[in-house]
């Protein structure tokens, strides 16, 4: 046998080395092996806030309720931290800003704070002062100086509450510059309707949303006034009109009444109605769930708030479904619409044409 | 305010500044200034001693159709008659409609 040389034998020995290691490495556990460095994307997920906050469009409709479904999720079911990026978020319309505001609260209500949530903040002007205008850059744990000045954003004024106190909706109704006594009255009327079915019916079961929340109640209200018209709007994330409406008929002699009713409107004897359907038969049938003559004229109260107004339009968004009703040129015109996902509760937005010149 | 602390000898009940400018709900479970409670502490008392009263109406910020026909319907379910009611009740307000809105509430609970 040749002997080796000092090289060769130096290079065997690297060699020999290498090959101890790599069959060291091969037989380690797992966890003893050397872990990257966290960054801080592995302690928090990042979710991306969609650019417009917006219900009535089906895109924006879908890209919000995931937006919001993952929210719900991650923080109140799964307990997990999880930042907002808003920095692509470019506009926030009344009816997707209050379902989002409306939900962060529950968040908070039943977690008894929202430390699990931070925000990258918006780069729009805009956007930064309404997150920061109804508190949500707060609730997120950011303490932005952004200082509020858009007019048309230090107008959106903001109620919410548990009960039947219409007191604060009253009052900001009231404070609206440009919203004659008659028209303001009628918006008080479907706004304490609306809170009326809180306390009565909105909560009756579990919210179908995974939370499992037993004994909850709310509601939030949005009124922002602008040059040429008033939006009202008024939210609860209870179990929606499609699940009460079929409750209120079930068992008793108005169910072939109201099977004649979807019949007559939709003109098909289907099995199952969309939540859309069951939203415009829920206004039609003028019930509540306890089938009394004198009980259930909310829905239409929520009607009664833009009639004789001309350009007035009332949306109701249930679960799935949405109703819009519209009064032009004197004649009004409904019409419905189903979205694939599901706001779990209702919205109804109330839009009247105020004029200009109007001094109250 | 209820109706102990207010002359139920004088003849006008001012929702509005009687009882509350934010009337909202039908029952007392519902919140503060219900329809059940109102007919309670003002309508009740009134029609047990026959008195003859004017309801201003017009000094809210507006009323709910749940609280106007519990309120006045609702006197029907306890069994005053429609013309008792219509006796005792005078209805003040600008707005006709809302005095007609009331007394369907009432004769419709009578058919009931």
């Amino acid at each position: 046998m040749k002997r080796l040389s000092t090289d060769d034998r130096l290079a065997w020995i690297r060699l020999s080395n290498k090959r101890e290691k790599k069959h060291l490495k091969r037989i380690q556990p797992l966890n003893n092996r050397r872990k990257p460095k966290k960054s801080l994307t592995h302690s928090s997920d990042i979710l991306k806030a969609p650019e417009v906050f917006e219900l009535i469009k089906s895109r924006h409709h879908k890209k919000l309720l995931e937006f919001i479904g993952k929210l719900r999720d991650k923080v109140l079911i799964q307990k997990n931290k999880v930042i907002v990026d808003f920095s692509s978020t470019k506009s926030m319309v009344v009816c997707g800003t209050l379902l989002f505001f409306s939900e962060l609260h529950r968040i908070e209500r039943e977690l008894g704070s929202l430390n699990l949530v931070s925000c990258i903040p918006p780069k729009d002007e805009t956007v930064s002062q309404v997150l920061k205008h109804l508190g949500i850059l707060n609730m997120l744990n950011n303490n932005s100086p952004i200082i509020p000045k858009r007019v048309d954003v230090i107008n959106w004024k903001t109620a919410s509450g548990e009960i039947t106190d219409a007191t604060k909706v009253g009052q900001i109704l009231e404070e609206q510059s440009k919203l004659p006594k008659d028209k303001s009255k009628k918006l008080y009327r479907g706004v304490s309707e609306a809170m009326t079915n809180v306390s009565q019916h909105a909560y009756m079961d579990l919210r179908n949303d995974g939370a499992n929340i037993v004994g909850e109640k709310g509601w939030w209200m949005f009124c922002r006034e602008e040059d040429d018209h008033i939006s009202v709007a008024f939210c609860d994330l209870g179990v929606g009109i499609p699940i009460t409406l079929p409750k209120t008929i079930e068992g008793n002699k108005e169910e072939s009444l109201f099977k004649t009713i979807l019949q007559t409107l939709f003109g098909s004897d289907k099995v199952k109605y969309s939540d859309g359907e069951l939203i415009r038969a829920a206004i039609e049938i003028k019930r509540s769930r306890t089938q009394k003559r004198h009980r259930g004229k909310g829905l239409l109260d929520m009607i009664k708030a833009i009639d004789n107004t001309q350009g007035g339009r009332l949306t109701i968004l249930s679960n799935k479904g949405c109703y819009l009703y519209n009064l032009n040129n004197t004649k009004p015109s409904e019409d419905i619409k189903n979205y694939k996902d599901s706001i779990f509760g209702t919205l109804i937005i109330w839009s009247l044409p105020i004029s200009r010149d109007y001094r109250g | 305010m209820n109706a102990s602390t207010i002359n139920v000898t004088t003849t006008n009940i001012d929702i509005g500044k009687d009882f509350s400018h934010y009337p909202a709900g039908r029952y007392e479970t519902d919140g503060p200034f219900n329809g059940e409670l109102f007919r309670a502490e003002f309508l009740v008392p009134v029609l047990n001693s026959h008195q003859q009263i004017t309801i201003e109406l017009d000094n809210t910020a507006g009323y709910g159709s749940s609280f106007l026909e519990e309120a006045f319907g609702g006197l029907v379910r306890l069994g005053y008659s429609s013309a008792q009611i219509k006796t005792a009740i005078t209805f003040h307000s600008e707005d006709p409609s809302l005095i007609e809105e009331i007394e369907e509430y009432i004769l419709d609970a009578e058919q009931d």
